[in-house]
């Protein structure tokens, strides 16, 4: 069936958004943390794309192959993020001494 | 289960306020074919799929339009962040803030409150898939629309974004429609 998009099996990548602009909490977006946050965003994107394409053709390797490259790579970003920035996950909060981190960062419907 | 991620899908930062708008994007959130109908369609329909590919499909399907409900929430409330009581009324919105002020409520864009009557669930694959893919291409009908009403670069780069995603929602419900017709012919 005919789409708008070319092949419909390529997994989707959104085009990063143009120029410099001002966050609600002050920050660039060419701050580290922003960046790190579009990386994580560009990368788990394409991970659950990668996710719905492999529960229809479990069969395909090298989309496989893929999934596990991009597993590891949202892993480490999302890593990399909670560490330097703020808990995005449960399991990313409780890490400061007499303060409940959990709360810290963009909560919706946040401009980020 | 599911675990909450701090983060939208997409960055959402619309610049402008216009509770017009807000009420037109309202339609994807708590509409007929919006991302709320959608969510739960599908995550009720996957516990009588008949096979862990048809559970999963559906599973993760329903699981990026919770995603996708929360950026249709975000954009709406971005778009009325700060709005006054007469600024609603000036775009003639009045009716909307009498009830619900900023709130970002589930209704369609014309008033009428959420319902499950939009979705259906029938222990038949076949069924549910073939109004699952009529469900997909209303949603990417509806963004068409907005995008045909709406002039905001920021709005319309998340709304193309959410445009697409129907289109491959289609496609992955299509491919599992057509392995189990297969099943049903050997």
């Amino acid at each position: 069936m005919a789409n708008n998009c070319g092949c419909q099996n390529a997994p989707f990548v959104p085009a990063a958004r143009p120029g410099p602009r001002e966050h609600a909490d002050g920050r660039g977006e060419s701050s580290p943390g922003c960046a790190l946050m579009r990386k994580l965003m560009t990368a788990d994107f394409y991970l659950q794309d990668l996710k719905l394409y492999l529960d229809t053709h479990p069969c395909d390797e090298k989309a496989l192959c893929l999934y596990r490259k991009t597993a590891a790579l949202v892993k480490e970003y999302r890593a990399k993020f909670e560490e330097r920035e703020f808990p995005l996950t449960d399991t990313g909060a409780g890490c400061k001494e007499h303060v409940w981190d959990w709360l810290e960062g963009t909560w919706p419907p946040a401009r980020v | 289960m599911f675990i909450f991620e701090k983060r939208t899908q997409i960055p959402v930062h619309i610049k402008n306020r216009n509770p017009k708008l807000a009420g037109i994007i309202l339609e994807q959130y708590g509409g007929a074919d919006g991302e709320m109908t959608a969510s739960l369609r599908y995550l009720s329909q996957r516990f009588t799929m008949k096979d862990e590919r048809g559970k999963a499909l559906l599973t993760d399907i329903g699981t990026e339009e919770l995603s996708h409900l929360e950026i249709v929430g975000s954009i709406v409330s971005q778009l009325t962040d700060g709005s006054g009581a007469k600024e609603f009324d000036r775009y003639g919105k009045g009716e909307y803030y009498v009830n619900h002020a900023n709130a970002v409520y589930a209704s369609s864009a014309a008033g009428v409150p959420f319902t499950a009557a939009y979705f259906q669930a029938k222990a038949d694959p076949i069924a549910d898939l073939v109004e699952d893919l009529a469900a997909e291409q209303k949603a990417r009908a509806t963004y068409d629309n907005i995008l045909r009403l709406s002039d905001d670069a920021d709005v319309n780069a998340v709304i193309k974004f959410l445009r697409a995603r129907e289109i491959v929602h289609f496609q992955r419900f299509g491919e599992l429609l057509n392995y189990y017709q297969e099943q049903v012919c050997q």
